[in-house]
């Protein structure tokens, strides 16, 4: 169970005019902008389910995704996952969660994927037969009982993510957080992707919470669709909405979800 | 939580251990390092230059272990990933995994060190006890006592130092500033506690004065308990007692500055 209540995050993003002269300017004094990430974004998801938390570049959706992980502390609002409140109790918070950052690895760059695994295994205390278990069915459904076997570094990007993909579910979490899994991907990898998280989400009944630019992405991966605009919540329907929409509109999804963007100002 | 800690020793050991080629040449260049010193002091104490009532035997014992052990008392080599997943913002990876950051660095940094430490010390020392250096080579210490006193304290400076690099680590993650942050540490710790020239070697108001820091209980107290310099029992438990405090000292401010950054951390972009 995810509630989040009002939550607000403002950065402070120092700023300056181009050449030497502002250069030193803000050596002295420095100009800050408040960028306001998130205002006021409240939502509740159910155990279960399978979230798509969209929105344009800029909209808040990392930021949200880093509140809900306990990276980062709102400024306002109050954040209830699992019972506990992730910034605050993070360590045994994060035990129940996993995390796939499309930019970011979790695995270590120079040893065999599998010794990243290993790592996991004594990290979240997972018991021998759990994690063979786990191991075996996660390399299978994603076919990487080859691919762990190296390091990190001589993989290719959707060898590494579905590799990642692994690594994130390894400890059984109740909730999943993917924030842009498919960036970069092939087609191959990307269906490989998409029909693992939706097995998983089937058979260990895992929540998933996914942001994604890709909309075939959120067709196949997301029952729910949170929209998110220059930090608000704009929009929370059911996906079967939207695909229906662009159906009776006969256009593609991406234009609808362009046409959304347009229509709540935010592209 | 232990078991947590060990394995990522032993992932660091791992890595470290993989760079063989590195290790016999750094070997090697501490072998040169090691000679030139010794050359160079016993060349003062033979003309009496200066006052230092060290022996020759045991200047060139300190200078050996100083070489030996070099990995695992400079800070000048830091794991970089600890520092690239600073600036990258991969650090907020580390943070969706139920482990305390400082205990995942400290151990990974001790776990680097001792790796390296040990693919250089067993050469480095073999080389340094033959019979050909005469009274420059490497001695062995027979007394039980100073023998095991210093294995302590070598125990005690690892930890320290390791304490200290975190305080390092904790400063660039606060000011995104890793080469003068680590320049700086690196000089402060370098010269006060004796890896540039040994403190026997320093005048006595400096030595007066280093007695209220660290530096002075580090690689000072157990090169010297080792070489049979220092032999009085009770200023050596007096000494490892003092390592012990500022063990402690060290660690509870690197977690105290962890903690405080951590309160206003910021992971932006993606």
């Amino acid at each position: 169970m995810i509630e989040l209540e009002n939550i607000s995050k403002t950065f402070k993003v120092s700023k300056r005019e181009a050449g030497l002269k502002n250069a030193v300017k803000s050596f002295l004094k420095r100009d800050y902008e408040e960028v306001h990430a998130l205002n006021d974004v409240s939502f509740k998801i159910d155990d279960g389910e399978m979230v798509g938390y969209i929105g344009p570049n800029g909209a808040g959706k990392s930021t949200t995704i880093k509140i809900m992980c306990g990276i980062l502390t709102p400024d306002e609002g109050n954040c209830k996952i699992n019972g506990y409140v992730p910034y605050k109790d993070r360590e045994k918070y994060v035990r129940d969660i996993g995390a796939v950052f499309g930019n970011r690895s979790s695995l270590w760059w120079d040893v065999p994927v599998v010794d990243s695994f290993e790592m996991n295994k004594a990290i979240y205390n997972i018991p021998d037969d759990v994690y063979q278990e786990q191991k075996a069915m996660l390399t299978k459904m994603l076919n990487i009982e080859e691919i762990i076997k190296k390091p990190t570094r001589t993989l290719s990007l959707g060898q590494r993510m579905r590799c990642e993909i692994a690594i994130a579910f390894l400890h059984k979490p109740k909730i999943v957080f993917l924030d842009e899994p498919t960036i970069g991907l092939d087609s191959v990898s990307k269906i490989a992707v998409r029909k693992f998280i939706k097995e998983i989400n089937k058979k260990d009944g895992t929540t998933i919470i996914l942001t994604t630019h890709d909309t075939e992405d959120i067709k196949a991966m997301a029952k729910r669709i949170i929209l998110v605009g220059k930090g608000n919540v704009l929009m929370d329907c059911k996906m079967s909405n939207l695909t229906r929409k662009s159906r009776e509109k006969k256009q593609s999804l991406d234009e609808t979800v362009a046409e959304l963007y347009k229509k709540y100002k935010i592209s | 939580m232990l078991k947590t800690n060990l394995a990522f020793f032993k992932l660091e050991f791992n890595q470290a251990i993989q760079y063989r080629a590195s290790a016999l040449v750094g070997v090697l260049t501490q072998i040169a390092w090691g000679l030139m010193y010794i050359f160079l002091y016993s060349s003062f104490m033979n003309n009496s230059v200066g006052s230092t009532d060290m022996t020759i035997e045991q200047m060139s014992t300190y200078i050996w272990l100083q070489q030996g052990f070099l990995m695992l008392i400079n800070i000048w080599r830091i794991d970089p990933k600890i520092f690239s997943d600073i600036k990258t913002g991969n650090v907020s990876m580390q943070l969706v995994r139920p482990i305390k950051l400082y205990k995942m660095w400290y151990y990974s940094v001790l776990g680097n060190k001792v790796a390296r430490t040990l693919l250089r010390c067993i050469p480095l020392l073999i080389f340094a006890s033959l019979p050909f250096l005469g009274q420059m080579r490497f001695m062995f210490q027979t007394d039980p006592f100073l023998l095991t006193t210093s294995i302590v304290s070598l125990v005690l400076t690892c930890l320290m130092n390791v304490a200290y690099t975190l305080i390092v680590i904790d400063l660039v993650f606060i000011t995104h500033d890793e080469t003068t942050i680590r320049q700086v540490f690196n000089i402060i710790l370098q010269f006060l506690s004796g890896l540039i020239i040994p403190l026997q070697f320093m005048p006595e108001w400096l030595l007066s004065i280093l007695k209220f820091t660290p530096f002075y209980y580090s690689t000072n107290l157990s090169f010297n308990i080792y070489s049979g310099y220092y032999n009085d029992p009770k200023e050596i438990l007096i000494g490892i007692g003092i390592q012990l405090l500022w063990l402690i000292g060290f660690l509870v401010l690197g977690n105290v500055l962890l903690k405080t950054k951590m309160k206003r951390v910021t992971v932006l972009g993606g």
